[in-house]
């Protein structure tokens, strides 16, 4: 057989095997999307343990360490945590479920749509050339009062689907305690399973995003936490009714950048109003506050918590909102930023990987 | 009665085992005793390489170490499509340990000659093992510091004889110009 024979039918061969890989992959694509509902349950419970394990591990080495065996301080761990829960729910779940509700009220009763009917009021009053009919063409104060409804509604459901998650709560439990203990055995059982072509390359891209995602994971909760408390203890010198509720959505809301701070001060401000609407100078002390929480933020707290951020573009981070927003609602636009954060880090660790070892 | 759980969460200690034996004879290891050498081989990662198939190539960025298990590996340089032969490694003989302290590029490659098994040691897992047992991790630290000094001394009683050498054939050339040049006058 000549050599340009021999060419062509090696050609063949690496084509059809490509084309074998390629759809390979389309079948397992698919499979993987008409399974997902059904396993959508076990691999969130997955998730929130991984998430667990990831803030809970520098404890447990901590432990090490001091000469604990593992076994021992993942447990020790572990119940210090859900004691610590307990607690923290015990006393605040009473608490937030009482403002929620009680913000839930306020924004269903008519206060709102009376106060905008008195601030539409002013508006034509002072400025005649707006037309009062045109103002009311856009039914403003209905809007306005479907958001906020919308909005209180939803992070109350949302807090009532989190508690209602206790019987799942022991199954992570679990979970997170064997990821804890035996993490190091799942990583060798992980890595055995690379080929040899790409060992070393395989191994570098799995090390440097496990640290990098546990860097930003815990540098994001730990970030949302030194926030919420410092928004609640504002709220609280302040003496803004429900701060404890405004000051935890202002906590999660920080997870979103550039956006989160004013996500967060608006509802404070807006439930301010409404309750002290003869005390407009309310709405100043609370911006005043918010900046020096972020200022406090942006000084001290995110130059200690490493890696928090990932320097998306503002952009993106506000188209990322927005797909979210439409995928998952309230929670989705929560959960958006460090989802893209995260899918970035791997992507960039993954082009790494393939420069540096010339992986073909 | 067996307790699989029990077993789990509270395993036995059971004999040396191949792994341990192995790490045994490398110096960097020489000072952990057992216990510290069973925490190693939780860490080391077991691959099994067939002939002609490479470890690592030269120019990669370097992961960690390896020692030999069985089977014969050449290590060698490529310049210009030509191999520069290093050295012939077998059982018990380790390589790539420098990449434990940074990570420079492999200076070479690491090629097995015939079925090998070999026992992996990286970076990261030493990190993490001075994060969690700092006292091992210095141990281990102080073994490749060890290992470094050794070959620096070696080489630089080689690059002394060279020196000398060279010095030597300088002076010859230096002695042969002088009677070229009384010649010539």
């Amino acid at each position: 057989m000549d050599q340009s024979s021999h060419r062509v039918i090696s050609l063949d061969t690496n084509l059809l095997r490509n084309l074998l890989k390629f759809f390979l992959l389309l079948v397992l694509a698919y499979l993987f999307v008409q399974i997902f509902p059904y396993v959508a349950n076990v691999l969130t419970l997955i998730l929130v343990s991984v998430l667990f394990s990831t803030i809970l591990s520098p404890f447990v080495n901590m432990m090490e360490r001091r000469n604990i065996p593992r076994v021992a301080g993942a447990l020790l761990v572990l119940l210090t945590f859900v004691l610590v829960v307990a607690i923290a729910l015990r006393f605040l779940i009473p608490v937030i479920r009482e403002q929620a509700l009680a913000i839930n009220d306020l924004v269903q009763s008519q206060r709102p749509v009376e106060l905008l009917e008195r601030f539409q009021q002013w508006v034509t009053e002072k400025f005649p050339f707006i037309n009062a009919g045109n103002f009311q063409d856009f039914d403003i104060s209905g809007k306005i009062n479907a958001f906020i409804g919308d909005f209180v509604s939803g992070s109350v459901s949302f807090l009532f689907n989190v508690a209602g998650m206790i019987s799942s709560f022991f199954i992570v439990l679990v979970i997170t305690f064997l990821l804890l203990k035996d993490s190091r055995k799942l990583n060798k059982a992980l890595i055995s399973l690379i080929p040899n072509r790409y060992f070393e390359p395989g191994l570098t891209l799995f090390y440097q995003i496990q640290q990098q995602l546990s860097n930003y994971i815990r540098g994001q909760l730990t970030d949302a936490l030194i926030i919420g408390i410092l928004s609640i203890i504002g709220l609280w010198i302040l003496h803004i009714k429900y701060f404890v509720f405004i000051g935890l959505l202002a906590g999660l809301a920080n997870l979103i950048p550039y956006i989160g701070p004013v996500v967060g001060a608006v509802p404070a401000m807006v439930i301010s109003i409404i309750n002290n609407p003869g005390r407009p100078i309310i709405l100043l002390y609370i911006a005043v506050m918010f900046a020096i929480v972020q200022m406090i933020d942006n000084s001290v707290v995110s130059p200690m918590v490493m890696s928090r951020s990932v320097n998306i573009h503002p952009i993106t981070v506000i188209v990322i909102i927005i797909i979210g927003g439409n995928l998952m609602g309230v929670f989705g636009m929560l959960i958006a930023v460090p989802v893209a954060g995260i899918l970035k880090v791997t992507i960039q660790q993954i082009m790494w990987t393939i420069k540096h070892y010339r992986v073909r | 009665m067996k307790f699989p759980i029990w077993d789990n969460i509270f395993p036995k200690p059971t004999e040396e085992s191949e792994t341990v034996l192995a790490l045994k004879g490398v110096p960097i290891f020489q000072e952990l005793d057992n216990t510290e050498l069973k925490e190693i081989e939780r860490l080391v990662h077991q691959r099994e390489y067939t002939p002609g198939e490479r470890i690592f190539s030269q120019g990669q960025p370097g992961l960690g170490m390896y020692i030999l298990q069985s089977g014969k590996v050449k290590i060698y340089q490529e310049e210009q499509g030509e191999q520069i032969e290093l050295a012939r490694l077998s059982r018990g003989n380790f390589f790539g340990d420098m990449s434990l302290l940074d990570e420079a590029p492999r200076s070479a490659t690491a090629e097995a000659l015939e079925l090998s098994r070999v026992i992996a040691f990286f970076r990261p897992d030493l990190m993490d093992l001075l994060d969690r047992q700092p006292r091992t991790g210095i141990k281990v630290i102080k073994g490749v510091a060890g290992v470094m000094a050794v070959r620096l001394r070696a080489q630089n009683d080689v690059s002394r004889e060279l020196h000398e050498q060279v010095s030597a054939l300088q002076r010859e050339i230096d002695q042969l110009k002088s009677q070229l040049n009384n010649q010539s006058s």
